[in-house]
């Protein structure tokens, strides 16, 4: 017999029965030994064991928003408040739904009207949003509450607002035979000691078998953040198609994200409301003046509005990864050999945050610089790309504008799951204006700009990116690998 | 991107159904934002402000299918005359310099003619006219205006704003007209002494501009004869808007008078419609896009989008409509022919040559960091760089030195407004959220931090590990830091007692190299744990694996 087993028989002998934080108390063992010596001494038939199922509930980042208003209260809250018929095109999907299998609501013809069910709804209290808030409230619960709520909280799982496990605990133990517990079987092995070993030779000596569906504690190894791991796939794809990876800051001028890349000095996203400005420091130095002026002219010349220096200086958190692309413009010489370069980092968006929500993402850019390049070298590179990522996504390739490309090109794919189209990111030839401001009036330059963290859904088992970055650890402990 | 929406029924009677036009709007670049069974919303890209307005939105899609070519290749021109004369003040320099302005005769805006073009204009200079800033476009009832008419400025004077029954005057309509409300800025800092800019003809107040026109000279679904002013800071935006506007009107049939401005030193006759030739090379198409068509093709591919073009020699000469700004030389024609071939149809070419593929030696430094962590039972975490005082200063006990933290201006979010300048404060958040987790927690990250040092934005790359459970102590933080640096080679350290709020005085040290301090690990104060909502112990680590990140873009 074990060490462990003996010294929680031994308190069992005198106490007759316990609880584990007893036992803890008691024998100075933590729990983890204790239950596993409980669990061989049952197996023994030595001691009896009382258990009670118990659930855990964790609410999803979206179950916090359903907290006060459920989307199909607040749709027909929202229709009767109109008094009419709505065109359901106008109205939120997940309501809809709910409010239609909840026969709170019909659709004719396009038109949602609310019922007398909806009505009475209206007055009552919802008995989804009642259980949500309980489980809130209290994340254990009972078998007795989870028999008598069974048909909302399976509902509210399905909708994806809660993660229910159950675990067994201890609630007692009791020891069976006290005559019997100094006997044991001592004739059988258990633990192979080092003098065991030394002494073996060969006996017939009987092992004691062990029950190889006894739970055991898990083991919880480090792990990689998966979003890195993604990165990482994403940059050895780079690096097998031949680019070379850089990296630049994310603090940057304005000159670098936005003008040296054409893009017009009035134009939207230049905007605090959309872009990060910073207060300190408000300018940074652009040191090459040369450069300064042939931009302010190709500005001038094509855009035909005055251009301004101070504009140009001001400190910003970029809003692309570009700006590592325009650095390496500058700094690559027209002698220089054909090259292929990419750069991973954050971008910033000045957004309102919530869980679906972030102001922080992850771009790669990529810039392709040599001699009689073109349009359907791009298009190969990128198809490439994407075929080696993840070849059961179809890419799919449009038309579209970026000021400092032509032709520029938008990235998407049919997101089946949701019938959306998923946007990637842009590409196009970077406009001759800027190679030749660039020095880099031979060469063809080859530029995309692609966001990351739009595919990592496909990847990873998550809803939203709020949740990677969270960073539960029961999440990241648990988290599959990516595919 | 811009949204406009567009009636079904409309499209569909003249053959486009939504079949057509699901297949069709990527094609040329644009997107399908929704549709029902009535209305369609399209997003349209920021250089193709023609497409805003339905009848130029039709003939890019008639010419592109090739349903209907009678735009292409038309001269667009006005009459000569008669003329009407608008009259610049001066004063007027200050706050809205430029005006320009067109005389529509016999237009029909029945059915929902009307709609479109008060949608188009509404979108035009919201986007393109930068939320009216750069320019502002008018439109009034040209049978209802006594000319000649003013461009001037004004002290507070009344009139009946658009859709009002009763007068107002301007510092009213200002503060309590919701056009008023929503556009005040634009004139708000520039009038001096409560003077207004507006347009007014011989006899009454037009307009106050650049915020609401008066309720007199209204159109409506009758009008028949249309003055349309264009006011703003760029005299070249205003002429780009006045050629989208006349380029619509007349493939409407309608008839395009000019009007003479006149300013102190000089007179302008707008609308300018100018047809810009652009010469191109098949040879050059080919080359650029990597396809292989010849000039016949070429030449009906231009037609598909717009150009009337013709073949002189070996060049193809492009004739560009005034209603394409956006065109500035070959490289725009170019994608333009693109898109007409159809990208789809583009067949991709690999690139020649030899390219060797390499990784950022900082990015293999920091994986390296990343194993030995790994190897030491930590898990990887990724946090924002984005943070705000209390989380970064406040929790931490840390005194907050304004002059050297990186600020934002402005944030939509409260919990954004400076850049970190640890790791270890968003560790701790990470441990608070998985409190319910099994003890012990091992986190570390990589990533930069940010603060300024004589000015100068000084980046450090910084490795930080946290363990959390009822045993942390400074020994085993200590023994993880011992290995890391024999790990990472470093054996010439020295240690040094450290003063930090954040952590419990006398258990906490600095990790020095040649006299430089690189790091600092030791326990969590208390006071600290009880921020984060922490109820075991904590020991964390802060190291600086490359100092002062400078980039040098070498390839």
């Amino acid at each position: 017999m074990h060490e462990y087993e003996k010294m929680v028989l031994e308190v069992l002998k005198t106490k007759k029965e316990a609880k584990v934080e007893e036992l803890i108390e008691d024998t100075k063992l933590n729990r983890d030994a204790i239950i596993w010596a409980l669990q061989m001494l049952e197996q023994q038939g030595l001691i009896s064991i009382d258990r009670q199922k118990i659930f855990v509930i964790k609410l999803k980042e979206e179950a916090r928003e359903y907290l006060n208003e459920f989307p199909e209260e607040k749709l027909i809250k929202d229709i009767n408040k109109n008094q009419d018929k709505i065109n359901v095109n106008k109205l939120d999907k997940i309501g809809i739904i709910w409010a239609k299998k909840n026969l709170w609501i019909i659709i004719t013809q396009g038109l949602a009207s609310i019922t007398k069910k909806g009505l009475d709804a209206i007055n009552n209290n919802y008995e989804q949003r009642t259980i949500l808030n309980i489980l809130n409230k209290k994340n254990e619960q009972d078998t007795d509450f989870f028999e008598t709520n069974k048909n909302i909280i399976e509902i509210l799982k399905n909708r994806n607002l809660i993660e229910v496990k159950d675990k067994s605990i201890i609630t007692r133990v009791s020891i069976n035979k006290i005559n019997n517990i100094a006997l044991g079987n001592e004739n059988e092995v258990n633990v192979l000691t080092k003098e065991f070993i030394k002494k073996y030779n060969n006996e017939n000596i009987k092992f004691k078998n062990y029950d190889i569906n006894a739970d055991v504690e898990p083991v919880y190894p480090a792990r990689r953040h998966p979003l890195n791991l993604f990165i990482n796939k994403i940059r050895k794809i780079w690096i097998e198609l031949g680019f070379k990876e850089v990296s630049g800051p994310i603090i940057d001028s304005s000159f670098w994200v936005f003008d040296a890349l054409f893009s017009p000095q009035d134009h939207p996203t230049r905007d605090v409301q959309d872009t990060f400005f910073l207060s300190n420091p408000k300018e940074l130095d652009i040191s090459d003046k040369k450069l300064i002026n042939k931009i302010r002219n190709i500005h001038q010349k094509n855009w035909r509005e005055k251009w301004y220096e101070a504009i140009a200086k001001q400190a910003i958190l970029r809003t692309h990864s570009t700006n590592v692309s325009a650095h390496y413009l500058h700094s690559i010489s027209s002698t220089d050999k054909p090259i292929k370069l990419f750069t991973i980092g954050k971008i910033f968006r000045n957004e309102s945050i919530d869980f679906k929500h972030l102001a922080e993402f992850h771009q790669v850019d990529g810039l392709i610089i040599g001699e009689n390049l073109n349009f359907s070298n791009l298009i190969f590179e990128l198809k490439r790309f994407y075929e080696k990522l993840n070849p059961k996504i179809k890419i799919n390739i449009k038309p579209s504008y970026f000021p400092f490309v032509e032709p520029g090109m938008e990235l998407n794919y049919l997101d089946k799951k949701t019938n959306s189209i998923i946007e990637l990111g842009g590409s196009g030839i970077i406009r001759k204006e800027i190679c030749k401001a660039m020095n880099l009036k031979k060469k063809n330059v080859l530029a995309f700009g692609l966001g990351i963290e739009r595919l990592i859904f496909d990847v990873l088992p998550i809803s939203s990116l709020t949740e990677l970055y969270k960073n539960d650890i029961g999440m990241l402990r648990n988290i599959k690998e990516i595919k | 991107m811009a949204s406009i929406n567009f009636l079904l029924k409309d499209l569909t009677s003249n053959g486009f159904d939504i079949k057509t036009l699901e297949n069709l709007i990527p094609k040329i670049g644009m997107e399908i934002e929704k549709y029902d069974d009535n209305e369609i919303v399209l997003d349209i890209t920021p250089n193709r402000p023609d497409m805003l307005d339905f009848t130029g939105f039709l003939r890019a899609i008639k010419a592109f299918t090739g349903i209907s070519t009678t735009s292409t290749g038309i001269e667009y021109k006005i009459e000569n005359e008669p003329f009407i004369n608008i009259y610049v003040d001066e004063k007027i320099k200050k706050i809205r310099p430029f005006i320009g302005a067109v005389i529509v005769k016999n237009v029909n805006l029945k059915e929902n003619k009307f709609q479109y073009l008060i949608n188009f204009i509404e979108k035009f200079t919201d986007t393109f006219g930068r939320k009216r800033k750069k320019f502002a476009i008018g439109l009034y009832d040209f049978n209802k205006i006594k000319p000649d008419l003013y461009y001037t400025i004004s002290k507070n004077k009344k009139f009946i704003p658009l859709d009002y029954n009763q007068e107002m005057n301007f510092n009213e309509i200002l503060s309590k007209h919701d056009k008023g409300i929503k556009y005040k800025n634009i004139i708000e800092n520039k009038t001096s002494k409560n003077y207004y800019p507006i347009l007014k003809d011989s006899e009454k107040i037009l307009s106050l501009i650049p915020i609401i026109n008066s309720e007199q000279s209204k159109i409506t679904e009758n009008t028949k004869n249309l003055l349309i002013d264009v006011t703003g800071i760029s005299e070249n935006a205003i002429n780009q808007a006045l050629s989208i506007i006349s380029c619509s009107f007349l493939d409407q049939n309608a008839k395009i008078f000019p009007v003479k401005i006149h300013y102190k030193n000089k007179i302008g006759i707008a609308p300018n419609l100018v047809h810009k030739q652009i010469k191109i090379k098949t040879n050059n198409i080919n080359k650029n896009i990597g396809i292989k068509i010849d000039e016949k093709t070429a030449l009906e591919l231009l037609q598909r989008m717009g150009y009337a073009s013709k073949l002189k020699q070996k060049n193809i000469l492009v004739n560009i409509p005034p209603y394409r700004t956006d065109i500035f030389d070959q490289q725009d024609i170019i994608e333009d022919i693109a898109i007409a071939y159809g990208y789809e149809n583009i067949e991709p070419k690999p690139i020649i040559g030899n390219f060797e593929g390499s990784s950022d030696p900082i990015k293999e430094y920091s994986e390296k960091f990343s194993l030995f962590m790994i190897g030491l039972g930590f898990s990887e975490v990724i946090n924002p760089v984005l943070t705000n005082e209390k989380l970064n200063f406040e929790n931490m006990l840390q005194q907050y030195n304004k002059n050297n933290v990186i600020k934002i201006i402005y944030s939509k979010t409260e919990a954004i407004s400076i850049i970190k300048t640890s790791l270890i404060p968003n560790l701790l958040n990470n441990l608070e959220v998985s409190s319910n987790q099994k003890m012990p927690l091992k986190i570390f990250e990589i990533g930069s931090i940010f603060y300024l040092n004589e000015k100068k934005i000084n980046e450090d790359l910084c490795l930080s590990f946290a363990s959390e459970h009822s045993k942390a102590n400074f020994a085993e933080i200590k023994a993880d830091v011992s290995a890391l640096m024999k790990l990472s080679n470093h054996n010439n350290y020295k240690l040094a007692e450290e003063k930090n709020n954040s952590f419990i005085e006398g258990r906490c040290a600095a990790i020095y190299i040649n006299n430089e301090k690189f790091g600092i690990f030791g326990e969590i104060h208390p006071k600290v744990l009880k921020n984060f909502n922490l109820d075991e112990s904590v020991v964390v680590a802060e190291l600086i694996i490359k100092k002062n990140i400078e980039y040098e873009y070498r390839i």
